[in-house]
């Protein structure tokens, strides 16, 4: 079984082709890297899933079950979303952000406090920010934030587009090692979209290797570092992670 | 601002004033020219344009119809013969005073002035108009520059301005514009001046301050003494006759007739310009010159018992002049200019934000609505408050209209931009979290857009305040009540009486919103 599908799927904008009949799935409880150039069609992907993109061709199945497009707003709320940049709201303090979603399924308000510090807790940033801004805080800040807020209701499935690519190597090193905690802190299928192999290697179980809209590759972690499937993927490897092997 | 001119103010004031407040008072009244014979006391509804002559003749129609024993509704002060002539045609006034050339030629527009008689049928015919009695002066337009200027050029008819083309012409924005005004002028007599609009109550002060040198009167100014003034002679005989008529709705009731057509033939030029002179120069009130008059020509309608005037000389000084306080009398204008200002604010911000946000996500449809909003913003206020007559009447109503739809613009335009504004990484994060297309406008894209759309309001709010001083112009009072009849009597102590407050009200209105800003918006999204 699994938690997220495509299948056959086709997303064309204008006259270039996203995704060209891509077929894949994604177990639940794993996560799951998608690597490759920009424009190879990883956020479009991503997309798909929560309806942000609807394809002209093929079927998404989420949580096994086809998306209804009328009801988008109740099944994006099962799947926890952040993105580079964070998205955090300006207008909003950070628990007030983070928490928002929680206001609108009208969670009282204590419940909603101490899930909030819970959470800030997992990804290490200090209490006292709850009251600020989001542009009060740092790059890395903003990201934990962001990263909260995508879990606030505890969404079995995590999309992220990019969460650490505007981050400096070592803010990143830091966030990854708090992403580990929230891998751990529950089964949740996660899809990291990254354009950053090392990245991937470091926090996924398995990789899935996009190219202009199409499957280069999908298998586990280890196996497409070992063995690559095509040469595309054997050069990305080897730019990516020429010390590693 | 000396005492007299103080006395002069307060007298003006009041008059126009009194007249103000219970014609709100009464409402949406309609009992009027049409109230049936029999009824006791009806109520006629007494115009008048916006200058000196205008409010006196119409003050003079208000006290005979008075001593008649009718009631009367002073709506003085009109901006102009189209606001007045809609305002006869839809009945929203009885009578106002006005002149046969200019209902020839501006309302009926006719080449040439016939006689009485043709007028007459063709007024009822087109408009259910009629003219009463004549009064007995003809109040042509005429051309007048200082006699100093004149002597020294040696220039006694308007054709000798054809050999000075570099004379200063500034003519009031009317004579500009009408056919038989400056147009038609200068091709009889081939003048190369390219005349300025000014204020017709400002032009004698210009021409005493030399900026300009020839200027439009009307022959019966009171200020042509004052400002020793030379009428230059029309040889060609270009402008018409311009008898002052009392011009009334076909269905004004015979009492009201009788007591009209008593004042006819009664005021010669002589008599007129002495008159304006009274109230221009002497500081006397319109009220008191107006009854001055009566008494000395010893008018008395028919239907009046003599003993009548007694009662309505008290009822008359019961509202004279000294009785409201400046301080009442600020506070009454101000109170009525905020209600104007604000009630169409808030009715524009109550529609224009809900309109911008369907604007804005409707791309295609929204687009015409900016159009319009934007085409409205252009029809000059006098002319937007002109054109609500015809659909609103005069008074409160048809002012807050033309403040609304004033008020549309900046807050739908400021709405529609500020939305587009929104940083579209939030709005699609909003989306894709899974908050509903309401729960994105009300938590985050309206939140977002407020400090646009807050200014938006501020500007609406302030262009409102501004615009609510012409309401005068209507009927409708407020500030702009003593900015218009200071301009007919070129007072400008009682135009400041005005303008003060309403500058006053616009700073406070700044404030009031940045206050506002400060409490809504977190500080580092203000801007």
């Amino acid at each position: 079984m699994s938690v997220l599908e495509l299948e056959a799927v086709c997303v064309q904008y204008g006259s270039r082709v996203a995704l060209d009949h891509i077929s894949v799935a994604f177990a639940p409880g794993v996560t799951t890297a998608v690597v490759g150039r920009s424009g190879s069609g990883k956020s479009t992907l991503l997309e798909c899933f929560n309806g942000m993109v609807r394809p002209g061709r093929g079927n998404v199945r989420v949580f096994g079950a086809p998306i209804d497009y009328a009801h988008l707003p109740q099944l994006r709320r099962r799947l926890g979303y952040a993105v580079q940049g964070t998205g955090l709201f300006p207008h909003l303090s950070i628990e007030s952000n983070i928490g928002l979603l929680a206001r609108l399924e009208r969670w009282p308000a204590d419940r909603i406090r101490r899930r909030v510090q819970e959470l800030l807790d997992l990804v290490e940033l200090r209490r006292t920010v709850c009251a600020r801004y989001p542009y009060e805080l740092s790059g890395g800040e903003q990201q934990r934030a962001g990263l909260c807020r995508a879990m606030m209701l505890d969404p079995p499935v995590l999309l992220l587009d990019e969460p650490f690519g505007a981050l400096d190597p070592i803010t990143r090193g830091e966030i990854h090692s708090e992403f580990v905690r929230v891998q751990n802190a529950g089964k949740r299928t996660i899809v990291l979209v990254t354009h950053d192999l090392r990245e991937a290697a470091l926090l996924a179980r398995r990789i899935l290797v996009l190219d202009a809209g199409t499957v280069i590759q999908h298998g586990d972690t280890g196996e497409v570092i070992a063995s690559p499937a095509s040469p595309f993927v054997a050069r990305l490897v080897g730019s990516q992670l020429g010390d590693v092997r | 601002m000396n005492s007299p001119v103080m006395v002069r103010c307060v007298a003006c004031v009041l008059l126009v004033a009194g007249t103000a407040s219970p014609a709100s008072a009464r409402g949406d009244s309609r009992a009027s020219g049409v109230a049936p014979e029999t009824s006791p006391a009806p109520v006629i509804r007494v115009g008048s344009k916006n200058f000196t002559e205008g409010y006196l003749l119409a003050e003079v129609f208000s006290r005979v119809l008075e001593r008649a024993g009718l009631h009367v509704e002073r709506r003085f002060g009109l901006g102009g013969t189209l606001v007045c002539y809609r305002a006869l045609t839809t009945g929203e006034i009885d009578v106002y005073p006005e002149y046969t050339g200019t209902i020839s030629r501006a309302i009926l527009h006719m080449q040439t002035t016939p006689g009485l008689v043709r007028l007459n049928d063709t007024l009822r015919v087109s408009a259910s108009l009629e003219m009463l009695t004549p009064l007995g002066f003809n109040n042509t337009y005429a051309i007048a520059m200082s006699g100093k200027t004149a002597n020294r050029l040696d220039i006694r008819r308007i054709g000798d301005l054809a050999a000075h083309p570099t004379l200063r012409v500034g003519l009031s924005h009317e004579f500009l514009e009408r056919p038989d005004g400056w147009p038609g002028l200068a091709r009889t007599y081939a003048l190369p001046q390219t005349p300025r609009g000014i204020e017709h109550g400002l032009a004698y002060r210009a021409i005493a301050d030399d900026r300009i040198e020839v200027t439009d009167v009307y022959s019966t100014d009171g200020d042509i003494d004052r400002y020793h003034l030379k009428l230059l002679d029309d040889n060609r005989n270009y402008f018409p006759v311009y008898d002052a008529v009392p011009l009334v709705h076909s269905d004004l009731n015979a009492r009201a007739r009788a007591a009209l057509n008593a004042l006819g033939g009664r005021i010669d030029e002589a008599r007129m310009r002495k008159m304006n002179a009274a109230v221009l120069l002497d500081g006397r009130s319109f009220a008191d010159v107006a009854t001055e008059f009566l008494d000395e020509q010893n008018i008395f309608p028919a239907g009046s018992a003599r003993a009548d005037s007694g009662a309505i000389q008290s009822r008359t000084h019961s509202s004279a002049p000294g009785e409201e306080s400046m301080v009442h009398r600020l506070l009454r204008r101000t109170l009525r200019h905020i209600f104007l200002a604000f009630f169409a604010l808030i009715a524009a911000v109550l529609l224009s934000v809900p309109l911008g946000v369907w604007a804005w996500r409707s791309r295609r449809a929204g687009r015409p609505v900016l159009y319009v909003a934007g085409a409205l913003q252009t029809i000059p206020s006098i002319a937007l408050l002109a054109f609500m007559i015809p659909l609103f009447g005069i008074g409160v109503r048809p002012a807050l209209i033309a403040l609304f739809l004033y008020a549309v613009l900046p807050v739908l335009r400021n709405t529609v931009a500020a939305l587009e504004s929104v940083d579209p990484v939030v709005r699609s994060v909003s989306s894709a979290m899974g908050l509903t297309r309401g729960q994105q406008l009300r938590f985050v894209e309206l939140p977002l857009a407020a400090p646009t759309i807050l200014t938006g309001i501020r500007t609406a709010a302030v262009i409102s305040i501004g615009t609510a001083t012409l309401a005068a112009f209507i009927g409708a009072g407020g500030l702009g009540e003593p900015i218009v009849t200071g301009l007919a009597l070129n007072d400008a102590g009682l135009i400041l009486e005005g303008a003060l407050p309403a500058a006053a009200l616009a700073i406070a209105t700044e404030l009031l919103f940045e206050v506002l800003e400060r409490l809504v918006i977190p500080g580092h999204l203000r801007r």
